[in-house]
């Protein structure tokens, strides 16, 4: 092949590659990725034996746009789309506003024992992402025959429809306005105010209720609002000069009687009025109702890893707050993240809690939750949910979350690293294998393996110690 | 690290460094700590370890050496090294 037929036929097939990589449906972002390593390569599939279609520097920001299996996102970065390894990228899900779209969707399960999740609706469409059997879905999608579009924590995309079994379509998708009697009616939004904080480290305030709206300002963790309306889920907020729309997931609502508009809050008679504490649902799917009991009607539906204030409790029912949701839900599929779980309330003692209840979860290379995991994904997720944010992949969160304590130091809740040899695919630049995280008395949690899932383990004198590199402490 | 005459403590076992090789613990006990720097690089000035080798080891004097290591691994710096090490020998010590 002469010199300039050569050239032509690598132009056409670069060219194919770009047709390839951009046609089919586009994945709407999933978030942020933010290069850690001096030259990060973006190549057409997740794996180092495909062909690289750039390099992205240090500090090069790339939009996520899925999870992909392996340690590998598909992202897009100067007009290409491909997948970087997840090694190399700090990456800030916005699952705050993915979790947001899926309440009030249809709910699904899944019923095959590994359902491939896929970039479009059908079999020719690259994979993103895998679920387990049992798995909830939410239905985001249901005009391709044969497939439904679906969320499901982060991951975003195309199942068979044969693999979900579908829950029958809920009563009303919005609280019922007399199970919260204290809520603003919808039609009044301008005369009821209530105050709120902000739980989000960094909260995106934007002109409408919706993520479509363009940003219009940020407000800090612990910021105060005031709510002037809600609309599916999203507040109509004033904070100093800021006017704007946020994400109700992640406004703490201050109780009623701080505000002068607002009636005492005494949701039903006979409750009783405890310190607010947080929990977590510890099953896959958790009914809120509109009272302390199975005979009043539900209102709402939570998620496994779904974190609630609790404001009270009454017969084994816990009054509970989630984002904009109100209700009850039986306090036994709650597991309390302050409180008698965790000798001193502290951050670290509710990740310890929460990675316990975790404990057998399957493992899955790729997961962050809320489901599955692989070991770095169990951290991120467990931090997330309280609302510490730290990097996804293990040598990112050694390297660059939190910081180091001494292993005589160590308090349920610090990141324990490993780097093994044997499992070192980095030639040895990185400096970690795995990961879990201490939950006191010589235990740690990990995401072990597809076979041993979230488990247990012994941190000294046993198989791990030998392979023990550091610990971090996140707050 | 307390100083006293005679060398390095910490922790209440002594410390001993020639050349690249560090004993943690005294030849005295059952076990002992050796810490071998594998590598170092530059930072500013200074040439800090950056691969350690950390091996557990029994003073039984009539054990060959290779049967002398109980457990070893690598870590990235002398801290990790020291710090993994003091809690080894702790708990050999103390019979776990």
């Amino acid at each position: 092949m002469n010199l300039k037929r050569s050239r032509v036929v690598k132009g056409i097939v670069a060219a194919g590659l770009t047709v390839a990589l951009t046609s089919g449906i586009a994945l709407a972002s999933i978030g942020t990725g933010t290069v850690t390593a001096s030259s990060l390569r973006l190549r057409s599939e997740a794996t180092v034996q495909s062909a690289t279609l750039a390099y992205a520097p240090y500090s090069s920001q790339v939009s996520i746009l899925a999870e992909a299996a392996d340690g590998w996102y598909k992202v897009s970065y100067d007009g290409l789309e491909g997948y970087m390894s997840a090694d190399w990228l700090d990456v800030e899900l916005t699952g705050a506003e993915a979790d947001q779209e899926a309440a009030g969707l249809r709910q699904g399960t899944v019923t095959a024992d590994v359902l491939n999740v896929r970039s479009g609706p059908g079999t020719g469409y690259s994979k993103v992402g895998s679920l387990q059997k049992g798995a909830t879905v939410s239905i985001t999608d249901e005009s391709h025959a044969g497939w439904y579009g679906i969320l499901s924590g982060s991951v975003k995309g195309y199942v068979s429809a044969e693999y979900i079994d579908l829950a029958p379509a809920p009563e009303t998708e919005d609280p019922q306005p007399d199970a919260s009697p204290e809520e603003p009616p919808e039609t009044e939004p301008e005369t009821e105010t209530r105050q709120g904080t902000v739980t989000a480290d960094v909260l995106n305030v934007r002109s409408g209720a919706g993520t479509g709206y363009s940003k219009v300002g940020s407000l800090q963790k612990g910021a105060t609002v005031t709510i002037t309306g809600e609309t599916n889920g999203w507040y109509a907020i004033t904070s100093g000069s800021i006017e704007g729309y946020v994400s109700a997931e992640y406004i703490d609502l201050a109780p009623l009687g701080g505000s002068s508009n607002a009636p005492a809050a005494d949701e039903t008679p006979g409750s009783d009025e405890t310190e607010p504490q947080r929990g977590m649902v510890n099953t896959s799917a958790l009914n809120v109702r509109s009272g302390p009991g199975t005979g009043y009607s539900k209102v709402a539906l939570l998620s496994r890893g779904t974190s609630v204030t609790i404001t009270g409790e009454t017969d084994g029912w816990y009054a509970i707050t989630a984002g904009s949701i109100e209700g009850y839900v039986s306090a036994e599929y709650i597991t309390i993240l302050d409180g008698s779980n965790a000798s001193d309330g502290s951050v670290g003692a509710a990740a310890a809690a929460m990675a316990k209840s975790l404990v057998g979860s399957p493992y899955v290379y790729g997961a962050s939750g809320p489901y599955s995991f692989d070991c770095s994904g169990l951290l991120y997720y467990i931090y997330k949910q309280l609302g510490y944010p730290i990097a996804r992949g293990s040598s990112s969160q050694y390297n660059q979350s939190g910081y180091f304590v001494s292993a005589d130091e160590i308090q349920p809740g610090d990141l324990v690293f490993f780097f093994d040899p044997r499992y070192d695919s980095s030639g040895g630049t990185l400096p970690t294998t795995h990961a879990g995280i201490y939950v006191g008395n010589n235990q740690f949690v990990h995401a072990s393996s597809s076979i041993y899932g979230v488990r247990y383990d012994s941190l000294f004198g046993g198989y791990w110690d030998s392979y023990i590199v550091g610990f971090k402490r996140i707050a | 690290m307390a100083e006293q005459k005679g060398g390095l403590m910490y922790k209440g076992h002594p410390l001993r460094r020639k050349g690249n090789l560090i004993y943690y613990g005294s030849m005295a006990d059952k076990y002992i700590i050796m810490i071998q720097v594998m590598g170092t690089q530059q930072d500013g000035d200074l040439e800090i370890a950056s691969k350690v080798h950390l091996q557990l080891q029994l003073t039984d004097p009539d054990l060959k050496s290779r049967d002398r290591v109980v457990k070893k691994s690598d870590l990235p710096d002398l801290f990790s090294a020291i710090d993994m090490g003091s809690i080894w020998l702790m708990r050999a010590l103390s019979g776990k």
